[in-house]
């Protein structure tokens, strides 16, 4: 892991693209910006860490008696079948 | 290609119709290739179209790893989520489709059905690549309780409640 030593208001420039900023520092804990393209993800860690445990406790479901939920009666369905853009309603 | 799974057996699934997520999912490392089953509706969820709203994304290298997912506004009328054209790497927003996936919990007495509003699938139903958003609106929930009235059938196991479900601090 690269450390690099930063004060307030001193940036790291990462890939030409990702520009991270240290905007205060406290004794516990420091404020910090990111500039990034859109395309690009930025999320606190333990938001990650709790989808993917929320993805673990949600495979494989059991919906054993839960009306309205095929079980193993169903067949592979194209992807054409999903809704897409304009067909998704909107609440506009 | 031929799919093993654990909840629908050996089934046959056209290679032109499988999902790849380059990126997994968080939890499910690696590039995967999901095929999607459709698994009808809850009552009372508007279909539109006379479509599934429930579908099965069924990898096809792990036949036990399977996630059901729901077309979200059949039964959040009020989700919104900005799609367009960075949402998924280039793809047009009028390809992309969103689907939330559904956990069953079972606890004493009955079923509590969440979805996770707030890590949304995006599909690109043209170029059939998928990918786990992860979203940063304090509006949306990974657990948020779905489908509250729904009329019990014969049979049925008792949905409790639908009150969000602790997943730790958020």
């Amino acid at each position: 892991m690269l450390i690099l030593t930063r004060r307030v208001g001193e940036r790291i420039v990462i890939n030409d693209e990702i520009v991270i900023t240290i905007v205060e520092a406290g004794r516990d804990s420091v404020r910090i910006g990111v500039e990034a393209p859109r395309s690009v993800t930025v999320h606190r860690h333990e938001v990650w860490e709790q989808i993917a445990s929320e993805n673990e406790a949600a495979r494989n479901a059991d919906t054993t008696g839960i009306t309205g939920i095929t079980g193993g009666d169903t067949a592979p369905v194209s992807t054409s079948s999903l809704p897409t853009g304009k067909r998704q309603p909107t609440t506009e | 290609m031929h799919v093993q799974t654990t909840r629908f057996g050996s089934i046959d699934v056209d290679d032109n119709e499988l999902v790849t997520f380059e990126d997994g999912l968080p939890g499910f490392p690696g590039t995967r290739q999901m095929t999607l089953i459709g698994a009808g509706g809850l009552p009372g969820a508007t279909a539109g179209d006379g479509h599934h709203t429930l579908f099965w994304l069924q990898d096809t290298t792990e036949p036990d790893l399977a996630f059901l997912t729901i077309v979200p506004w059949t039964v959040y009328p009020d989700y919104d989520i900005e799609v367009d054209d960075t949402t998924l790497d280039g793809a047009d927003a009028d390809d992309v489709s969103i689907l939330t996936i559904v956990t069953v919990r079972r606890e004493d007495g009955g079923v509590r059905l969440t979805s996770n509003l707030l890590a949304p699938i995006a599909i690109d139903v043209r170029r059939r690549i998928g990918h786990q958003l992860i979203l940063n609106d304090p509006r949306w929930s990974i657990t948020t309780p779905l489908v509250d009235a729904r009329p019990a059938a014969p049979g049925d196991v008792p949905l409790l409640a639908a009150e969000p479900v602790s997943n730790g601090p958020s």
